[in-house]
């Protein structure tokens, strides 16, 4: 009886993921405590070769093409003033899991004079929130960006002026604003200037751009900032033909790939010094046996100093990322390692000297590994994506503490899905670093 | 209480023994389903959650899936098999030789599907009919060492019954 108590509860915990993974969190250090006097045991391994000095030439390279893809275009520069281009460290979901904030590696005190809107490439964002994160956060202090789908519950969701191009007619003018919780794509265009027209819009695919709309009450937008594209929900007839419910916007860029933004001011501004600084604690590896198949795990012990690790952070040969750190405790980790079989990575891939792409073309793609041969990985893309035949790849942020611009390999492509990276794994090493980001109080 | 305490020392140390096992054999015994059997068989109800959650919490930190999926994934075959005792005489080898190649099967399907419920993604081992026939070999005996072995001993029903009769 206690027995279907107990799993009647567990039950009721598999629908609560966040409340499971706090109670994770207090239970790991116990559960490795016996697990490190097991490593304590294992043998001091042969000295290990590092990989520091090309990951950072690559990793440099790969800084200035993060940039210049989150800048814009020639055209939209000369309107929209003096930009900074600030790296994403984190990013937010609403209790409906719809991904609607950016946490910027920027102290929110250090851009008193930005302007609101926050770009990426040719495609608004968001705009930057006059708050900065709370108090009670691990990041506090560190500027937000509300992106487009962002709801508040004290105040009325931001509208923006759009238009859509319409061919030769001329542009259908409306507000863009969060759509419902339950809706596919998280904008929804509201109070068109002519509904007859917009019930004619059978199929989606026109592109939405801002409209800047002249004494705009909530602030400038710059006019001609991309919005994404649109998507015409409805009731399909007989013949085919959809009569239009809801006219939604498909979001130029998801949100999980941005690594960086551009932050936008009237004046030159002084570039801010970073809101985060990264320390790297060294750690010892070793290889703990588990029962999964085609998976290693390891333990990280610090090794000199008395440092917390943080669950997320990114296991380091030089710049280079091996594993991430998945449960912690005081001064130690288990590391699971990059490429495990099965899991899903965000990844950019930065193209190299090709006949078919510029070199220094950044794409960001998602893949998960098939396959591992020592240090061969075989991902597989989750989407199919035209790639350079050849390429540096490196992280696409999503953990606070797993910054872009980690590089983890040269790649090559195989097929259209698939593509081969040269990967050393993790081996049992005393050299490694634990890359730990702290907020600068 | 204090062999329960024992055991959530030592459940992570089974999981590190499952995977050097699972390594250096041709084919796989699956501590989990030895675990599952004792569990089933042997232990008391009373202390039957906290030791099935301390197996679970250090399967979670080294396999993954989450502690609710692997809580579920051990504790259903435990509960599905423990009232085969009132029918069949828990001692008997053939009962465990017919439970063995089931909780094979079925431990790791289980942990997929709960997994799955929760949105974990998680890697388990391809049961091959090899291992089936492993299982009747091996996994009797193993229980039968546990379920010896300090602390769970300390937790059986055997003891309890010598120590009232």
């Amino acid at each position: 009886m206690p027995l279907w108590a107990a799993m009647l509860c567990a039950l009721l915990l598999l629908t609560q993921p966040n409340l499971a993974r706090r109670i994770e969190t207090a239970i790991a250090p116990w559960v490795c405590l016996p697990l490190r006097g097991l490593v304590a045991l294992a043998p001091v391994p042969a000295a290990a070769t590092s990989a520091i000095a090309s990951g950072r030439e690559s990793s440099a390279s790969h800084r200035v093409a993060l940039a210049r893809d989150a800048e814009p275009g020639a055209n939209l520069r000369s309107s929209l003033g003096d930009s900074l281009v600030l790296a994403v460290l984190d990013r937010r979901s609403n209790r409906n899991g719809f991904l609607d904030e950016l946490i910027l590696d920027v102290r929110r005190d250090a851009l008193p004079h930005a302007m609101g809107h926050v770009t990426f490439g040719d495609s608004l964002v968001g705009f930057l929130s006059p708050r900065a994160v709370e108090a009670d956060d691990p990041l506090a202090g560190l500027a937000r960006v509300e992106l487009l789908g962002y709801r508040s519950r004290y105040r009325m969701p931001r509208r923006v002026p759009a238009q859509i191009v319409m061919g030769d007619e001329a542009p259908l003018a409306m507000l863009v604003e969060p759509s419902g919780s339950i809706d596919r794509w998280p904008l929804r265009c509201a109070l068109l200037d002519d509904p007859y027209r917009a019930a004619q819009l059978a199929a989606g695919g026109q592109s939405a751009y801002t409209s800047g709309l002249r004494e705009d009450p909530l602030g400038v937008l710059p006019a001609g900032l991309g919005l994404g594209t649109l998507r015409v929900f409805g009731y399909r007839n007989e013949g085919g033909r959809v009569l239009p419910i809801d006219l939604l916007i498909e979001p130029s860029h998801d949100p999980r790939t941005l690594d960086a933004v551009c932050v936008w001011f009237a004046t030159a501004p002084d570039a801010p010094a970073a809101g985060t600084r990264a320390r790297r604690v060294p750690v010892r590896l070793r290889r703990l046996p588990v029962p999964v198949p085609n998976a290693r795990r390891f333990l990280a012990t610090v090794a000199t100093e008395r440092a917390a690790l943080v669950a997320g952070a990114p296991v380091l040969d030089g710049d280079r990322l091996l594993g991430v750190c998945t449960e912690v405790g005081e001064r130690f980790a288990v590391v699971t390692e990059f490429g495990s079989l099965g899991e899903s990575w965000h990844l950019r891939w930065w193209a190299r000297a090709d006949s078919e792409q510029q070199e220094g073309a950044s794409v960001a793609i998602r893949a998960h590994a098939i396959a591992r041969d020592r240090d061969r990985v075989v991902f597989e893309l989750e989407s199919p994506l035209e790639l350079s035949s050849q390429a540096e790849v490196f992280t696409c942020a999503r953990s606070p503490s797993l910054p872009a611009g980690l590089w983890l390999g040269t790649a090559r492509r195989l097929s259209a899905l698939q593509f081969e990276l040269r990967h050393p794994g993790l081996v049992d090493r005393d050299d490694l670093a634990v890359r730990v980001l702290e907020v600068l109080r | 209480m204090i062999a329960v305490f024992v055991w959530i020392f030592v459940a992570p140390l089974l999981v590190v023994a499952d995977g050097w096992l699972a390594e250096r054999l041709p084919w796989r015994i699956d501590l989990a389903a030895v675990f599952v059997m004792v569990a089933a068989l042997e232990l008391r109800s009373r202390s039957l959650p906290m030791v099935v959650l301390a197996l679970a919490f250090a399967r979670s930190v080294l396999c993954g899936g989450g502690v609710a999926a692997q809580f579920l994934a051990l504790a259903l075959p435990v509960a599905l098999a423990r009232p085969l005792r009132v029918v069949f005489d828990e001692h008997a080898w053939v009962l465990r030789a017919f439970l063995a190649p089931a909780l094979v099967a079925v431990v790791p399907r289980a942990l997929e599907i709960f997994a799955g419920i929760s949105g974990h993604a998680v890697a388990t081992p391809r049961v091959e009919f090899v291992d089936l026939i492993v299982a009747v070999v091996t996994l009797p005996p193993m229980a039968w060492l546990l379920a010896r072995l300090p602390p769970l001993s300390v937790l059986s029903l055997r003891r309890r019954r010598r120590r009232s009769g």
